[in-house]
């Protein structure tokens, strides 16, 4: 999975978002690094409601603004761990080899 | 409208149907929220972000759930287009064997000065083509039998006089025909109502025709080229009408590529081997310009009375 969808999945597995508001909490998840275009953001959004890893919560039209709610389902909870499992896995590896040179002087 | 608002309309026309009635006001939602509520002014990168996600979203649509069968269903109309090619093929044989026939017989040389009647050979042609879109299968198929068996005279003859090339090649040729039409015959029928799906039609016809069209139609290398060339620039047109969603413009370029090179081949194929004069660079841009008219012609024809009915 790529970075950008996994900080879509990140930013809608705590609560329902509709697309400007995954694409703020894209921006804080990811520390100001990534910044979603909206192209990015539907294009992912309809690949994981059609994979089943998301899907619309509710809609609500306020002063003419069609907005669209989007939340994580089970699948898409269980692909998030698995992900993250993975991500953490080599983070952990990483950090040890740095440490490892580290502690050897190099 | 602003220019930014004309060029977001436009993109947003990229993507599938339905797909664009159920999100576009949403997408435009996302970017005035981004804006903080101000005027819609989609930037640049934002267009190019959007078009091509909807390009994306357009491929996975065309390609994802119902792959398969699209694949055999492809597969289906692809052979059943090579039939519908044959069969053309066996309806300029027709043709052009009776005109070669009228030579022999009074004595006129097809290379010297008899060219003007090179002309009629695009009559079957179009004659098959407008039949088999209108659905008109047993009069195609009367068309086809009858050039068939015209070209088997012709090569009777060829071979006969030593000629053994093209007599054996027209006898490859009919036999090829021949087999099309007796499937055809036995209700496999090819209908232009079909071709809804048109990407694999178009991808099957164009390729096994652009390797069999010379072999059918004695398509001669110094017509074959721009020939081939204007094809090959038709199937991009297609391809294009069927990724804009326009599969009526689609079927009407399909169904004018082979018939387009088959053209060529029968011009050539009654001008004799080997000859590279200034007439045939003359016809192919005659050629060229019938293409045009006759696409125009077709989808202006299709657009007013729908597809025929079809399986």
């Amino acid at each position: 999975m790529q970075e950008p969808g996994f900080l879509i999945l990140t930013a809608v597995a705590d609560e329902p978002r509709h697309g400007y508001g995954i694409m703020k909490e894209v921006e804080i998840i990811s520390g100001g690094n990534v910044k979603l275009r909206a192209g990015t953001l539907y294009a992912a959004l309809e690949r994981f409601v059609g994979k089943g890893f998301i899907e619309v919560e509710r809609e609500e039209v306020v002063d003419g603004r069609h907005r669209r709610f989007y939340r994580l389902t089970e699948d898409g909870r269980t692909e998030l761990n698995a992900e993250a499992a993975r991500l953490a896995g080599n983070a952990r590896v990483a950090l040890q080899r740095l440490n490892t040179i580290a502690e050897g002087g190099v | 409208m602003s220019e930014h608002g004309r060029a977001l309309r436009a993109i947003l026309r990229l993507l599938p149907a339905d797909y664009r009635q159920s999100h576009a006001d949403e997408i435009v939602t996302t970017l005035r929220d981004a804006q903080e509520n101000g005027p819609l002014r989609a930037r640049p990168g934002d267009l190019a972000s959007l078009a091509s996600a909807a390009l994306k979203i357009r491929a996975r649509s065309h390609f994802d759930a119902d792959w398969r069968p699209e694949i055999e269903r492809g597969i289906v109309l692809g052979v059943r287009a090579f039939m519908l090619f044959l069969a053309v093929g066996a309806a300029a044989f027709l043709w052009t064997t009776v005109l070669r026939g009228a030579s022999i017989y009074w004595g006129y040389d097809y290379s010297d000065g008899t060219r003007i009647l090179f002309a009629a050979v695009l009559l079957p042609l179009i004659a098959a083509f407008v039949l088999q879109l209108y659905g008109r299968w047993r009069e195609a198929t009367v068309l086809a039998v009858g050039g068939n068996l015209a070209a088997i005279a012709l090569a009777v003859h060829k071979i006969t006089a030593n000629d053994f090339g093209v007599g054996f090649g027209t006898l490859a040729a009919v036999g090829m025909s021949g087999l099309a039409i007796a499937m055809m015959m036995a209700g496999d029928r090819l209908s232009a109502g079909a071709v809804r799906r048109p990407l694999l039609f178009v991808g099957i016809w164009a390729f096994p025709s652009a390797l069999v069209g010379p072999l059918v139609s004695d398509l001669a290398w110094q017509m074959g080229r721009p020939i081939v060339a204007v094809g090959g620039a038709l199937v991009l047109v297609a391809i294009g009408m069927a990724v804009a969603g326009r599969p009526h413009g689609l079927v009407a370029c399909a169904v004018l590529i082979l018939p387009g090179w088959l053209m060529g081949g029968g011009l050539q194929y009654a001008g004799g081997w080997g000859y590279v004069r200034v007439e045939f660079v003359l016809w192919t841009l005659i050629f060229m310009v019938a293409t045009a008219a006759l696409l125009i012609a077709a989808m202006a024809v299709v657009r007013r009375t729908g597809l025929p009915a079809g399986d």
